[in-house]
């Protein structure tokens, strides 16, 4: 594969924690790749993993999660439901034969933009070390004009 | 009319919780701050014991929302000057500092802080990182603008520079700003001023001044902090190298009758425990040595957590007395120490910390004293122990650590405490409209119906001066908007948050008829109630506005990489345009609710907090299974500071008895609860004659007390001259205390801090100190021992120790795995210890044995807590919502939690928190109607196969199931809008408004719209 | 353990007994249809009739499916373990009522032939039952896991090529879904169109996605019984995500679906050590 591919990653972030660590690594300029997409959601505990999946379905190379760490959850326990549904829905897409390095899942807390940095910076480099991603059907993606852009490894 | 506004003077967690409270209650409220930006101490916070909170994330949404308050006006940088008049009409006066920039203009964005020189010692980071003489308090200041220092600042001083001027494209730098002085008319006061941490100096032997490696505990908590200065490193501010052996020294200046802070600061051992803790997650082979003289882990869930960090390898505890403390040429710390045996232990640390307590800043006991608020010695403002929350000028409340050295739990209960008593103030002062400023805007909005429109969406891109425009193409991403599905009219805008570009929004609304708004700018998490307000403005439901963070998430963090910052804003914009076609008009709804509330339980917690509701003017429902009210505190002889508890207790009762509002049900049980916040429906049946009373109430306090542990250790309830704490107390009451009896023995932790009832029960400490300096004083040639494991006399209990010990009481310590052996012998009681110096094995009769035990939970938690849909913690003691910030309250809306039932504290303790579980009461009655989320969930009864999943999974039991109906049904006045239900309904019927999956997957699929599936028809096909 | 006859005569007694003395108004039970004599479900109402019930190594579907036609009128079930475990999955999901049923419990499951599943069961005998057949064994594993450990050997690349095959040739005729007792929604996923979760065509993405999110949508709650293995008219092995989900719930959070009747869903409760397998770092 190419060294300049850039993959595009459907970052899901609760607002409290997550989100407001992203905002804090702004604040404080810590720079890190342009490679994820967030899409806020309240809390963790509001992802279905049915969206995760649909998420590689759309084309998505890779996913990043973050909440509230465990015990800081604003609405009391949401991520701990959540942990639960990401570990069976990690072992089921790696089962399913997707790469593990696609699917990315932490904590960040409120204060901590730079490590929001540094778990952006990680999971931009696991998801560009196993390519771009082909679809369930392993035929690549056309973007809109019709012309593919991306080969079947 | 509106109510008189309130003082809060000092903007941190005690401040902000007393202000948001006063504002529930409806009343207006000035909150003062000293510093630039609110947050005080707990800000500087890495973590909160014993749960390892993250201090940020807990303490952010709570400033967020009291800055926010449409009755909140805050000042920040400001001080008061000046407090005249009395109780209900006070003019105080406040002086404003100058900041050198015009608040309104300033954008947080910080480009001029980049740009300025000049460098200087950053005091929230405890000078261990250097700021900038324009500055931001902290990175997420409240409010987010920045603050020249006039000290430092070159054009101030010297008039060269002007680079922030100069780099600052809104002009928002004054030089010329000169300081404000302003009166306002207030009710009535809280002082919650918080404190100064001891200097690190403070005792000149542990070498802070001399040493680089001995820090106060502080600096640490910057060192641990993940945005601190080292970025969570713990390393020698030495030489930077990482710290691996780490020594914490308790009570360093707390304790210490050589100075003038001696007594405990109540924090200390729970704060150097969590460092220790999170020391090790940030270091696994940390070695860590804890020197202490006693570990005061006396609150709620805290013996655990001691017990947690005591198990842990590489955590150690040691008893041991500090000799020396000097550093060698590689500036490690060489600490001798002796031990029991008073061996001379010695150890060398790449790091010591000094576990430093909590004293009254110096100016704020000035200014208490000029404005005629008594102090005591220490300069804490002098309360009474059982009416904690009142100074002694009318009128004029206090909170926090400004009353003695507390955590933040007390804090904020003290908090809400005083914020009922400064607001019952208000209540009786109540003004005019037009005589305040801040108008409670109540008039309803009516929205334009847009449910039958075309979609016409606007997007509005903002510059914000050159802080998105200067990397992301705006230009560009504007012009593509445009061709985006369902866009009507994109426009870039040099800065939308202006009261122009607000304005422009609204304009915009009207003229294009535009029925979505994707606002691309910066974080939703500040900004989204501004631009909801913009475009309520244009008549317009303001959660038709979506907005998308191209600067926080986009600008400032892609600063090189300009093209594909670019992509990405647009990719954003796409996503928010797609996800604004599916949003539909929301509203708060509006819920009728009883203005009545129930309080169960009649002891002291209980009629205080019921009194407190009635003096406000609700009618109030006091609830007593017993005859007669007073609960535990009937057998109390003296409360924590030495006075009488049955004037105070016989004054209570009167008020309670004699109070119009309040109805009392002694000899009462409850038969059943019903309902919800605003809505409850209790059936009471007395004990006497099984009559059933029917009420309704819209809240309950549960007050119901604890029980004293009932044991066989050391012959209790078998020898006639064992006796409890509480019994001696009766005795002593009565005057029958026996004149044989010429030696008595105390034994201490009976039932606590055990297996089983890991917990420690807080008060008999002091208790027992109190209760034998009483004997001793009118017995001086009678024998006291204590035996005790570890003595807890927290706070400024700390006198009643010395005083005992002065008095000649015997303090003998013994271990949990050696208790003292009780056997009779005669007429007397033999009790056999071992001496703990010495460890010879001693035997000594007594003539009567007092035994200080547990305090234990009520068996009736478990119907109550079923009844009410409320939590029991694994002691049975009632759990609040959250440990930290929310000590009074539940989960569950409108119920609220007081006094023992919570867990063990004091009378005093008992009576502040009565307060404020009636001050979050008050904040429901006192709204004319509840008023729900905007964003909650619904059900879909179609979808709905009534499995009751969703019911399992809501903290706030705010989604039941239905099975007349089949389906579940959301209360929408506690649902909080999570969405926990919604992902775990495999049916898919629950939907979060705001949230739902229909604008998640558009979302989704806007933003990878460029990437399309090749979906060649496949199925049925053997490929072999 | 009995046999197939032993089972079924004990069958026919307690269905007799049970619809004479009118404990029950109705028996499901396994029939054999008029054409090849094929395994059926049967419906028997009158004591009589409970002598056509059988019980034989093909009596493969799961008849508690049946259960949710018949809410709140007096039932017994013939149950296999794997069945029995599905009821107490709609007890659990409250979906039942345990007074509006009787069951009647297979013990030592000789199992059924061709259902790879069976190999893998560890339970054996019915974990919820009012009247019981045949004879309790040990719960000792069998074959258990066979299946999953040859794909552990397996690559992702070689799994993710090993699912394409597989659901290269699946037509999306859902008779995956109508032979799983857990699959009862009102509205299927697959037929929602707010959101939109599948795209209506029969590609390989979304065929995939399909299956992927069938296997999602039943974790924790799949008792990995194969009969929707036994039901694809194309061979695929449909089970194989699914079985997967049952066995990290097994190994992840300890959890066995359907083994009592108050067990709240694995999704919907949570410990505060629970395993963060998989997360990064």
């Amino acid at each position: 594969m190419s060294n300049d591919f850039e993959p595009k990653i459907a970052a899901f972030l609760c607002t409290w924690c997550s989100y407001a660590a992203a905002d804090l690594a702004g604040s404080s300029r810590i720079q890190y790749p342009p490679n994820i997409r967030v899409v806020r959601v309240p809390c963790t505990g509001r992802m279905d993993p049915f969206l995760l999946i649909k998420a590689f379905n759309m084309g998505a190379d890779g996913i990043l999660v973050s909440g509230c760490h465990p015990g800081d959850c604003h609405y009391l326990d949401g991520n701990l439901y959540a942990r639960r549904k990401f570990v069976m829905l990690n072992e089921l897409m790696q089962f399913a034969g997707v790469k593990k390095e696609r699917l990315n899942f932490t904590w960040c807390s409120a204060s901590e933009g730079k490590r929001f940095a540094d778990v952006v910076n990680k999971a931009v480099k696991r998801v560009k070390s196993v390519g771009p991603w082909q679809g369930f059907d392993g035929k690549g993606f056309q973007s809109k004009e019709g012309e593919l852009i991306s080969e079947e490894l | 009319m509106a109510k008189k506004p309130v003082m809060v003077l000092g903007g941190g967690i005690a401040g902000v919780q007393a202000a948001t409270d006063l504002a529930e209650m409806g009343i207006p409220v000035y909150l003062i701050e000293k510093s630039p930006a609110l947050g005080g101490k707990m800000a500087q916070l890495d973590k909160t014991f014993p749960t390892n909170d993250c201090s940020t994330c807990i303490l952010a949404p709570k400033i967020s929302d009291c800055y926010n308050h449409e009755l909140v006006t805050t000042y920040t940088y400001t001080e008061l000057e000046n407090l005249k008049g009395i109780s209900g009409n006070f003019t105080a006066t406040i002086k404003q500092k100058p900041r050198y920039v015009d608040v309104d203009l300033c954008t947080g964005c910080a480009e001029c802080i980049e740009n300025c020189p000049v460098k200087v010692d950053d005091g929230f980071n405890q000078g261990i990182d250097i700021r900038k003489a324009v500055f931001k308090y902290q990175e997420q200041a409240v409010p987010n603008v920045v603050t020249i220092d006039a000290k430092h600042c070159l054009m101030i001083n010297k008039g060269v520079c002007g680079l922030c001027l100069k780099n600052c494209d809104k002009d928002a730098i004054n030089y010329d700003q000169k300081p404000k002085t302003e009166d306002l008319e207030v009710a009535s006061v809280i002082f919650a001023a918080g404190y100064d941490a001891f200097e690190g100096n403070i005792v000149s032997e542990y070498g802070y001044l001399n040493y680089d490696n001995v820090i106060t505990s502080l600096e640490y908590e910057r060192y641990l902090s993940a945005s601190g200065p080292t970025g969570g490193h713990v390393v020698r501010p030495s030489d930077g190298k990482d710290a691996k052996k780490i020594a914490f020294l308790h009570c360093a200046g707390s304790r210490d009758i050589r100075s003038d802070t001696n007594y405990c600061s109540s924090v200390c051992c729970m704060y150097s425990i969590k460092q220790s803790i999170i020391t090790k997650e940030h270091i696994k082979d940390a070695n860590l040595d804890l020197y202490y003289m006693d570990i005061r882990s006396f609150g709620k869930g805290f013996e655990r957590y001691y017990n947690m960090a005591d198990d842990t390898e590489g955590i150690n505890f040691k008893r041991n007395r500090i000799a020396s403390i000097e550093d060698d040429e590689d500036n490690r710390i060489l600490i001798k120490s002796l031990d029991d045996d008073d061996n001379i232990i010695s150890d060398q640390y790449d790091l010591v910390i000094l576990a430093v307590g909590l004293k009254p800043s110096k100016e704020v006991s000035e200014m208490m004293k000029r404005l005629k608020i008594r102090v005591n010695k220490f300069g804490f403002a002098d309360v009474e122990e059982l009416n904690p929350l009142k100074t002694s000028r009318d009128g004029v409340y206090a909170c926090g650590v400004i009353t003695g050295p507390k955590d933040i739990p007390e804090s904020v209960i003290q908090a809400s405490g005083a914020a009922v008593m400064a607001g019952e103030k208000a209540y009786q002062n109540e003004i005019d409209d037009s005589e305040l400023e801040i108008v409670n805007n109540k008039e309803k909005k009516e929205y334009r119906f847009v449910e039958n429109e075309r979609v016409k969406t606007g997007v509005f891109v903002c510059d914000c001066g050159t802080n998105i425009a200067g990397v992301v193409d705006v230009p560009s991403v504007t012009e593509r908007a445009k061709e985006l599905p369902f866009v009507e009219h994109a426009e870039e805008v040099k800065y939308l948050c202006s009261s122009d570009g607000q304005e422009l929004i609204s304009k915009r609304i009207e003229e294009k008829g535009l029925n979505r708004i994707v606002v691309a700018s910066c974080t939703p998490r500040t900004h989204e109630p501004l631009f909801r307000k913009a475009v309520e403005r244009a008549g317009l439901n303001p959660y038709l506005m979506i907005m998308t963070n191209i600067r926080d998430q986009d600008s400032w963090v892609h600063r090189e990489e300009k093209e594909k910052a670019t992509e990405k804003a647009f990719d954003l914009i796409k996503g928010a345009a797609a996800k604004a076609k599916s949003v539909k008009t929301l509203n708060r709804e509006k819920i009728e609710k009883i203005d009545n509330a129930f309080v169960i339980g009649g002891g002291v917690s209980g009629m205080t907090s019921a009194l407190q509701i009635a003096e406000l003017g609700f009618k109030t429902y006091l609830i007593e299974k017993e005859k007669i009210l007073g609960g535990k505190a009937n057998q109390l002889l003296l409360s924590m500071d030495g006075k009488p508890v049955k004037n105070y207790l016989d004054d209570l009762k009167q008020k309670v008895e004699s109070n119009p509002n309040l109805t009392v049900y002694t000899d009462h049980s409850i038969e059943s609860i019903e309902g919800y916040v605003g809505n409850y429906k209790f059936k009471l049946k007395s004990n006497q004659n099984d009559e059933t009373t029917e009420l309704e109430g819209g809240v309950v306090i549960v007050a119901t007390g604890a029980k004293e542990l009932i044991t066989d250790q050391y012959l209790a309830d078998q020898n006639k001259n064992v006796i409890s704490q509480l019994d001696l107390e009766e005795k002593l009451k009565e005057n029958k205390l026996d004149q044989s009896i010429k030696d008595i023995t105390m034994i201490q932790c009976v039932g606590s801090r055990e297996e089983g009832r890991e917990y420690c029960s807080r008060l008999c400490c002091t208790q027992a100190v109190n209760n034998a300096i009483f004997i001793k004083e009118r017995y001086p040639d009678l024998n006291i021992r204590i035996l005790y494991r570890e003595i807890r006399t927290y706070g400024l209990y700390e006198d009643k120790y010395r005083k005992a010990r002065e008095l000649g009481v015997d303090f003998i310590r013994y271990e949990v795995e050696d208790k003292p052996k009780v056997t009779e012998n005669g007429n007397k009681i033999s009790v056999q210890y071992t001496e703990p110096i010495t460890k010879k094995h001693i035997k000594t009769d007594t003539d009567l044995l007092v035994l200080a035990k547990a305090i234990t939970a009520q068996d009736s938690n478990q119907t109550l807590s079923k009844a009410l849909k409320v939590p029991l913690n694994e002691d049975k003691f009632f759990l609040e919502a959250h440990v930290k910030l929310r000590p009074v309250d539940f989960a569950t809306d409108g119920v609220f939690l007081t006094g023992l039932a919570h867990g063990p504290k004091n009378l005093g303790e008992s009576v502040a928190q009565s307060r404020a579980a009636a001050s979050r009461a008050a904040a429901v009655l006192s709204k004319e109607f509840l008023l729900t989320e905007a964003m909650v969930s619904t059900v879909n009864s179609n979808l709905c196969s009534a499995c009751g999943t969703c019911e399992d999974v809501c903290a706030f039991k705010a989604i039941e199931v239905n099975y007349d109906k089949q389906t579940a049904e959301v209360n929408t006045v506690l649902c909080k809008g999570c969405g926990n239900c919604v992902s775990v309904c495999r049916s898919h019927a629950v939907e979060l408004e705001g949230f739902t999956n229909q604008q998640i997957v558009d979302e989704l699929s806007a933003l990878f719209s460029d990437r399309k599936s090749n979906n060649q028809k496949v199925g049925g096909i053997i490929n072999e | 353990m009995k046999n197939y006859d032993q089972i079924t005569e004990e069958i026919r007694k307690i269905a007799k007994k049970i619809l004479n003395d009118k404990t029950v108004d109705k028996v499901i039970g396994f029939g054999l249809g008029t054409i090849n004599q094929e395994i059926t479900p049967l419906f028997i109402s009158k004591a009589e009739g409970a002598k056509k019930l059988v019980f034989n190594k093909n009596s493969h579907m799961s008849l508690a499916k049946y259960l949710l036609n018949y809410k709140n009128e007096d039932v017994a079930i013939v149950a296999k373990p794997c069945d029995s475990r599905a009821i107490n999955t709609y007890l659990s999901e409250k979906i039942i009522n345990r007074n509006d049923i009787k069951v009647i419990g297979i013990q030592g499951c000789p199992g059924i032939e061709g259902n790879t599943a069976c190999l893998e069961c560890e339970v054996r005998n019915a974990v919820i039952s009012d009247y019981d057949v045949g004879e309790k064994i040990s719960k000792k594993k069998t074959n258990q896991l066979k299946e999953e450990k040859d794909f552990d050997s397996l690559s992702p690349e070689e799994r993710f090529k090993y699912f394409r095959n597989e659901f290269e040739r699946c037509t999306r005729c859902y008779a995956c879904r109508e032979a799983c007792y857990v699959c009862y929604c009102k509205e299927c996923f697959t037929e929602s169109n707010q959101p939109e979760w599948l795209n209506k065509s029969v590609s390989l993405n979304e065929n995939f996605t399909y299956h992927l999110m069938r296997a999602m949508h039943m974790a924790g709650r799949c008792v990995n019984c194969g009969a929707c293995e036994l039901a694809c008219p194309e061979g695929i092995d449909v089970r194989a995500l699914a079985a997967k989900m049952y066995n990290t719930a097994t190994e992840i959070f300890d959890y066995k679906v359907g083994m009592d009747q108050k067990q709240k869903t694995l999704l919907a409760e949570y410990d505060v050590h629970d395993s963060e397998k998989g997360f990064m770092e």
